[in-house]
């Protein structure tokens, strides 16, 4: 049952990802974008992240929808055709030969939930059994981002805050 | 420039919904202790709110280009953070050790679930501000670069 409920969603994944490229109409092409994120949402929600299936929700299929749109506004709303000599069998060729490296690599990845991974053997293990002693917080999640490992998420929020700045200095330099 | 949206039923349908949305994004705030989510998530549906808000618009307002006060907010989400990571430093503890602060509770534990709920009040107000901020210089980009023109 799982099962075929993951193949459907990795299925409308594909579609969406393979229509975003190709329908002409850049709009179209956004809203296509927008419904991938949403799909990887339910992904991320099935295989138990769901604060990546929040954030995939809000921000993928949301706010940067938002943002692409009025991108959009700025320029033009159709496809150019490329300026350059466009040669689909080499992208053919490269794009399935990455396909198949990835693959290829995908084997040698350990299954879900695998307790002998090396990603749940070492820290992982720590952290569960003493967040509610450490820190009070029941979830793991929350206490290892802001907790254990406050320092990366100090960064990754100054990044955010740079993402904001360099938005503002790219506009105004558009002008001038 | 965003223009209020013309359909009635748009207005209406965000206006109610938009203080429903605000109210989950900071019970996924404050209850990133005990259930998925946190300050990411509650910030990123915070500014999403916002955005949408000032996206239909409200009729007869046109919205002025301005993020001053977002800017000092997303400064002050920073400042929290760092401000609070360098008071345990104050304290000769580690940089960002929430046990040495004694501000709220005497058991190590409490100390940390305190500094916690601070640090993410600081992360979701820079990320919801931040969201905010990237809207309105995208909406406002022909008045952007005539500001820095002039």
């Amino acid at each position: 049952m799982i099962e075929a409920l993951n193949a459907v969603l990795l299925l409308l994944i594909l579609i969406a990802a393979v229509a975003a490229v190709m329908v002409p109409e850049l709009i179209s092409a956004a809203f296509l974008i927008g419904t991938f994120s949403f799909f990887c949402a339910i992904l991320w929600a099935m295989l138990g992240a769901v604060d990546v299936s929040f954030t995939e929700a809000v921000v993928g299929a949301g706010v940067s929808t938002i943002f692409i749109f009025l991108a959009l506004a700025q320029t033009r709303h159709t496809m150019k055709k490329p300026a350059f000599a466009f040669k689909p069998w080499l992208a053919l060729v490269l794009c399935t030969g990455a396909a198949a490296l990835f693959l290829m690599m995908s084997l040698d990845l350990p299954s879900l939930g695998d307790v002998q991974s090396p990603a749940s053997q070492y820290l992982s293990g720590y952290y569960l059994e003493n967040t509610l002693k450490d820190t009070r917080t029941p979830n793991a999640v929350t206490s290892i981002i802001v907790d254990y490992r406050a320092f990366d998420t100090l960064i990754e929020t100054v990044v955010i805050f740079a993402a904001a700045i360099s938005c503002l200095v790219i506009m105004r330099m558009k002008h001038d | 420039m965003i223009n209020p949206h013309d359909s009635i039923l748009v207005r209406t349908v965000v206006k109610i919904l938009t203080p429903f949305i605000q109210v989950y994004a900071l019970y996924i705030l404050f209850h990133g202790h005990a259930s998925p989510g946190g300050a990411f998530q509650g910030g990123v549906l915070l500014g999403a709110s916002l955005v949408l808000a000032e996206l239909v618009g409200k009729t007869g307002a046109h919205p002025r280009y301005h993020i001053r006060g977002e800017y000092l907010l997303a400064s002050l989400g920073i400042l929290i953070y760092a401000g609070t990571g360098l008071a345990a430093m104050g304290k000769s503890k580690n940089f960002l050790d929430y046990s040495a602060i004694s501000l709220l509770g005497d058991e190590l534990s409490v100390r940390r679930y305190f500094g916690i709920l601070t640090v993410e009040i600081g992360v979701a107000l820079t990320i919801a501000m931040t969201i905010v901020m990237i809207f309105r210089i995208l909406a406002h980009a022909e008045e952007t670069g005539r500001e820095s023109a002039s």
